[in-house]
Order: C-alpha cells, then structure tokens, then sequence
C-alpha cells in the first residue's frame, strides 16, 4: 500500500494555547484511519488545518507526494479532500439532491448533468433515495449526518476526512454510519475518521490513532489502542500524575461526619429529578437524577458528548428541560431565568474559564458581584478573594488577556465566588492545563470547600474526579450509567462504564 | 410530558414534511400550470397600457423598476453574502448616462442604456479590488462611502454639470406607454437574469453559499469570484435601471442621485419581501410602492409610518412574506428547484 497523506510534525497555537504541538502520523492509500482522544486533544483543528481553513505554525502536509502547506480551501477540494463537519452544514434551503450535486457541480466542475447522475447513485449509497426531494433544512439528525457524507462523497474525494459522524445518535443509527462509510472504502477512498464513539473505530477503522494534548499517543490496530495503558491513562489517567496531588479520603470522613449532624432535610441542596433535555431531533439529556449535599464537591464524570455541560447548563437555566425537575433548597428552578437562578446561590464557571479578556482583573471580578445582593457587599468580598487568590491581587489591574491558563481559571473560580454563592458549577477546570497548574487549582477548591461551599465538578478524567469528590456520577450518552461514593467506586468499575467496553467485547 | 413534548415536536416535522410532498407532487404536474401562469402575466403585463390611466401606468412603473432593483440587490444581500448600501452609486452612473448622452450630446437614449450597463460593470470592477479586501461591516461602509464620494465628485465636475445636474428632456417627447415598455423590459429582463443565474451552476453555488459560506467553501465553492461575479451583474442592471428610473423622472442632481434612500428602499423590499428568495423582491416592490402610494397623503410622517411597518414585519416574519407562506404554498412559476 502506499501512502496518501504524511502529516509531519504538525503544531499551531492560538495565542497561549499550544493546541497541536508536532503531531505526525501517515495514511496509506484505501485505509481508514480512527483518531480518539479526549477534548481539546487538537483533532477538529487538525482537521480544519488539512482543509486548509486554519494554517499550522509549523509542520508539513504531504498529500500525494507534494506539500500543500500554502494550498487554498477550494483547492484542496479539487485536489480531492473532502471532509464532513461535526454538526452537519447541509445546505438547508436546498434540497437533499441539490445538496449532493453541489459536490460535484462546486467541487470537480461537472456538468449538472453529470452530478446530477452522480447525486442520484450517492443517494441510493446512502439510503436516501426517497428523500431526494426534501429541503435539508428538514431532516433529522441522522439524515443530515448522512447527507454530510454524502455531499463530500459526491467531489469524488480521494481523501475523506469525517468529523464525528456518530456523535448524538442511537446504537442502531451508529451502525448505519459504519456500513456508509465502509461503502465509501470499498469504492477506493481513502479514510480518516474522528470520533468520540469508540464502538465505531472497532468495527469501522483500520487502524486507531489516540491524539492528547496535540500529540500522538499510541496508534495500532483499533483493538490493541483501545485497550493499551497508554489510551487508558489518557482518558483516565495514571496513579502517578496525581501521586502528589494529596490524598483526599482522610478530609472526607471529616466532612462527611459534619453534614450527617445535619437533620435530612437540609442535607440536600440541589436535586435533580427526571431530567430530559432536547437539542432538537438529539435527546441529550436522559431521565437524570441526582443529589448534591451540602458541603459535598460531587463530581460529575462523562467522555465528550455525554452530556455533561447540557445538565449543567440546564440547572443554570440556559437550556430548559422537555420534562424533569431541579430543585434547590427546597425551591423549584426549573425553567427558571440565568440571573434568578443565580441569585438563588447558584454560580458556575463555564468550560474554558470565559474570562472578560478585555476588562482587567479587578473589574472581572467586579462582574461577578453584578446581582444586587453582591453588589452590596463587593469591598468585603473582593477583598476575601485577593486574600485566597494572592496571584490575582498581584495582577489585579493586568487585563485579563495577560493572564496565563490557569490564573485565567483562578479568575473564573474567584468571579463565581464574588456572588457569594452556595453552589459552584465547574465546568472541566483542568481542561487543557499544566499538571502543576491543575494541582494548585484542586488545592484552592479543597480550601474553600473546608469553608463549607459546595461544588459540582465536571472532569473528563476519572482518576482526578474520583480522588478530589465525596461522591461521583457516571454519565455515558446522556444517562447516568454509575454513581457511588468516590471513595467506594473503583477506577476499574468506572473505566467499563465509561468505555462500554461490555457493549462491544 | 416529555411524550407530549414530543408528540407535539413529531407532529410539527411531520406537517413540514407533508407540505414538502406536497410541493413536490404539485411539481410533477406543474409544466403547464407554470407555462399558464406565465402566459396570463405576460399578456395583462403587456396589455395595461391599452386599458390603464395614466396615474397606474407610473405606478407599475415604479414598480417594474424598484423590483429590478429588489432583484439586483437580494442577489448580493440575500444570496452572495455582500451586504452592500452603495448601490446607488450605479443607479447615479445609469441616470448621468443618460443625462449625459441624451442632454448634453443629443444621441438616442437607447445607447444610453448601454452606456450605462457597461459603465457600471466597469466601474463595479474598479472598485471591487479595494472594497472586497473589507469584509461584512465594512465592505457595508465601504460601498456607501463610494456612493458620498461619487455624489462630491459629481457635484464638482463640470462635464456633469456641477452641482445642477441635468432637465432630461428627452421624457417629454415620451408618452407614459412609451417609458413603461422601457420598465417592463427592465423588469422582466432583471427577473429572467435571477432566473437563469439561480438554474445555472453559478446558482447552485449561490444558494450553497446563502444557507452556509464556510461550509459552501469547503465542498468547492469559490468565494471571491462567484461574489465578483454577483457584484457585476447587480450593478450592470442596477445601471440600466437607474437609467430608467431617470427616464421618467426627468430631472437628476448628484445629491439624489447617489443618495443612499435609494439602498434602503431597495432593503426594505427584499427584508419584507423575502430574503433569498425570487419572489421576494416582487412581492416587497409591489407593496413598497403601494405604500409610497398611500403614504404621500401622510406628508410628514410618511417615513415613520414606513419605518413602523418595516419593523413589524421583521419582528412578526423575520423570514419576509414569503417567509410565512413559502411553507405552506410553494409558487411554482419560479420554482428554480432541480428536479
């Protein structure tokens, strides 16, 4: 076999996040390629920089013997790379068979004529046939999956780069994706295929290549990746990265002694009961429920697209739920405004810490004392916050955007506290940070845990979830699959839900 | 009642995808429907001079005309992405074209309209090398800043006659028949130049880059020319229709001319009519005009009102009027949908 892409030494970075940092791997010719990793491992970008939407810092692209590095968008689809997005892009005021013949039409310069033919035979390859004549804008999710692949098959690719074709749908829906896209291999086309659904590269790959942190990890036969202490550790991480982080059990006992002197009733502080969320055609949310104690940090463990940031976004009252209900201190939030959540105690720090880039610390922080409550109390507050967060008053008149990684997520955590809340939601703190960095983030929440606050943790990694909470849920495609008391759950109960490896053994 | 949530949702998808079939089966049969349709336009249109006064016949003009113009600038607006408000600037060149061959040098104001068509791509060439580097908000500020400079030229330059602008005189050797020919030619030609732009390839491309220009890009779509070649076009007849416009109003001054009221009329018709839509430019002329109409008996207010309406009707369709019944009837006479 020979080869059809070699990407060497790939990096870019924007601003001070070093996305990819020399990633290279190669594709032979009529293989399909899996590439795993955790979020923010670098692979859609990786994939916007092979399109030619992005341009790497450094790194050379190798497509058919030649380096396409300065080649434009449009040209790398004449030159045959075609790819599908992660939320499908179909043309909605167009028809599904308009759809498919712009591939051929925009894409290899046909005739309509010709990619008229073409689209009829692609939509037969995809079972789509009878919806030939349907605008795009309505079909379901699974259609439009379909279609995606279908438009990018129709310029005749070489090279088809698919973004996460089975993210969002069902088991059965999942297993029609893997018969397209080995379809597409048998016609001679070249694969490389991201996706968050493990299942997929198993029976749809050839080979596996886990991606973490912009670097390759491991790559082998799907099989052996999968199952190699290298990919484990990667989403589950290894006993030594966290050999000094501190052990939390002995903290526990304490703390858990004090919220059971507690009567039961003001023991609970948010429950969750029933929760169903929809993001249009996707269930995403699955009947969850769950319970936050007082003085509890709970952690809430998932892979990417399991649903994780929905439900929080939905206690918050961004998303509102089809059905369920959220009840804090008593009250029901459910459907409720942002802000009059927030007012209840409610304060969450959103992936990717969302700091006002252009404000300095100070005001940032101010920003979180916007409700009338903290307002009144901000001189007193900012100063507790400078007090626990020396760094920040060091910096406190920088703006924000000089700030590193993970000052940045300090800022986030001290902007939710300035609120005085009761809650803290933190969406994936550690997300994309130095191990050090992580440490000293942890040891800040383990501080003001002490002080009594409680908080929800929303972590792809197992290991650190499970060492840093009283009490853990497990959720795997919008369900909760396993939940326990952390100290109890064990990494390898967890690690099989989190896989599904019993699913697909 | 998360069932009844999504019986209620099911329901919904299934109604649109009936009235999709439904579409699709009034399709089949539409041949003759559509060749129908089109025979009794084209005979009332021809025939209204013979049984219409003259007040009617200046209406369908203006009509004709500002629907020319809806069409020119839903291509850019509505399809290509190129927010432009300076499309006056070649509703100016087409009426000093005319003024200026017709007035100044005696000649037919046939060769006008040439002058015009080619003037305006010229110049629309010209200028796209510095104004397609701006991109959304600032190629907006930058096609109108060329229209300002145009009117401050105009008004200095001798050979236009300063600041005075020009009598055309030529409209009053002109019956009222005679300038609605001259508009229903416009009208109809800017209609069939839509037409056959959305059935050929550039259409497809056109419409891929209207419903997503990233994801257009990708499958193969080339941005710059294909909006290059939507700026040539719109302004080519934007010319020609300005030179009609001028035709019947008789008298033209730089400062109208190249006033930026002739962009937001233009706007508005195709934000009420329908964005991205063929019929939308027709069905926002019509009503723009009637309500220009209406509204001169309101002196004073009549922008207000106009305003206020504009304003309803983005909040109530903020797809147009063919937004609201597009779903439920398809008008199939310019269905550009490939079959």
């Amino acid at each position: 076999m020979s080869e059809l892409l070699r990407v060497e030494d790939l990096s870019i970075a924007f601003g001070n996040n070093q996305v990819l940092k020399g990633l290279s791997f190669e594709v032979n010719e009529n293989e399909v390629l899996g590439i795993i990793g955790p979020n923010g491992a670098g692979k859609t970008v990786l994939l916007n920089i092979l399109t030619g939407i992005l341009k790497p810092d450094s790194g050379r692209i190798i497509y058919q013997g030649e380096d396409i590095a300065k080649t434009k968008i449009v040209e790398r689809t004449y030159m045959g790379i075609g790819r599908t997005f992660q939320v499908p892009r179909s043309f909605e005021g167009m028809s599904v068979y308009e759809n498919v013949m712009i591939g051929g039409v925009c894409g290899r310069q046909m005739t309509e004529k010709e990619a008229g033919a073409g689209a009829d035979k692609i939509l037969a390859q995809i079972n789509m046939a009878d919806k030939r004549d349907l605008l795009a804008g309505t079909l379901g999710l699974l259609d439009r999956k379909r279609l995606e692949i279908g438009v990018a098959l129709a310029s005749k690719p070489r090279l088809l780069l698919i973004d996460e074709a089975a993210g969002g749908l069902t088991e059965s829906e999942v297993v029609s994706i893997i018969d397209i896209v080995r379809g597409a291999k048998e016609q001679g086309v070249t694969i490389i295929w991201i996706e968050h659904v493990l299942q997929t590269m198993i029976e749809g790959t050839d080979r596996t290549l886990c991606v973490a942190e912009g670097r390759n990890v491991i790559c082998g036969n799907p099989r052996d990746v999968m199952d190699s202490p290298e990919v484990h550790a990667v989403y589950l991480g290894t006993e030594e990265d966290y050999a000094d982080e501190g052990a939390g059990a002995d903290n526990d006992i304490a703390k858990t002694g004090t919220a059971q002197a507690l009567p039961p009733q003001d023991k609970t502080l948010l429950e969750i009961s029933g929760l169903n969320v929809l993001h249009g055609d996707l269930q995403a949310i699955h009947d969850v429920s769950m319970r936050i104690e007082r003085g509890h940090i709970v952690s809430i463990i998932g892979a990417n697209g399991a649903g994780k940031s929905t439900l929080l976004n939905t206690v918050m009252g961004i998303h509102n739920p089809a059905g369920g209900t959220i009840v804090f201190e008593g009250d029901d939030i459910t459907g409720k405004r942002t802000s009059a959540i927030a007012e209840k105690g409610l304060a969450m720090t959103p992936e990717g810490s969302r700091v006002f880039a252009d404000m300095t610390v100070t005001e940032n922080l101010l920003m979180g004392a916007y409700l009338p409550a903290a307002k009144k109390a901000k001189t007193e507050q900012l100063e507790k916050v400078f007090e626990m967060f020396p760094v920040l008053k060091e910096k406190s008149e920088q703006l924000a955007s000089f700030l590193s990684g993970g000052q940045r997520q300090m800022l986030s955590i001290a902007r939710a506290i300035m609120m005085n809340p009761k809650v803290v939601i933190c969406d994936e703190i550690s997300l994309g940070l130095a191990p050090v960095v992580i440490q000293d983030i942890y040891a800040k929440l383990k501080e003001l845990n002490e002080q009594g606050l409680t908080f929800i943790l929303v972590e792809q990694e197992i290991k650190r979830s499970l060492r840093h909470s009283d009490y853990s849920y497990v959720m795997v495609k919008g369900r909760i699959v396993l939940e326990g008391k952390s100290s109890e759950l064990s990494r390898s109960d967890v690690s099989d839900a989190y896989f599904g490896i019993n699913r697909f053994a | 009642m998360s069932s009844v949530f999504n019986k209620i949702k099911d329901n919904v998808t299934e109604g649109v995808r009936e009235n999709q079939e439904d579409a699709i089966k009034r399709g089949a049969g539409a041949g003759k429907r559509t060749i129908l349709i089109w025979g009794i336009a084209i005979i009332v249109l021809v025939t209204v001079p013979t049984y219409a006064g003259d007040y009617v016949l200046n209406v369908m003009i203006l009509m004709l005309l500002y629907m020319a113009l809806g069409q020119m600038w839903n291509l850019l607006g509505g399809y290509a992405g190129l927010v432009s408000l300076g499309q006056q600037s070649f509703i100016g060149i087409g009426g000093y074209a005319l003024a200026i061959v017709s007035q100044k040098y005696g000649l037919p104001a046939l060769l006008a309209f040439g002058i015009a068509a080619g003037v305006s791509v010229v110049f629309a060439l010209v200028i796209s090398i510095p104004i397609f580097k701006m991109q959304g908000v600032y190629f907006t500020i930058g096609t109108w800043i060329v229209s300002e400079c145009l009117a401050l030229w105009f008004s200095t330059w001798a050979w236009a006659n300063y600041a005075q602008g020009y009598n055309i005189t030529i409209t009053y050797q002109m019956t009222a028949t005679h300038i609605y020919y001259v508009a229903l030619a416009i009208g109809v030609g800017s209609l069939i130049v839509v037409f056959f732009i959305l059935r050929s390839r550039l259409g497809l491309a056109l419409m891929a880059m209207r419903d997503n220009e990233s994801a257009a890009e990708v499958r193969g779509v080339e941005l710059y020319r294909t909006k290059l070649k939507c700026f040539l076009i719109s302004a080519c007849v934007t010319g020609v229709a300005g030179a009609g416009i001028y035709l019947q109003q008789a008298f033209i001054q730089p400062t109208n001319a190249f006033g930026i009221s002739w962009t937001v009329s233009m706007v508005f018709m195709v934000v009420i009519g329908g964005l991205g839509t063929v019929e939308g430019p027709i069905i926002g002329a019509v009503i723009y005009v009637v309500l220009r109409q209406v509204l001169y008996n309101f002196p004073g207010i009549s922008m207000v009102i106009l305003g206020i309406i504009a304003i309803a009707i983005i909040l109530l369709a903020p797809k147009g009027i063919m937004g609201i019944f597009g779903r439920r009837v398809t008008i199939d006479i310019f269905s550009v949908r490939r079959k």
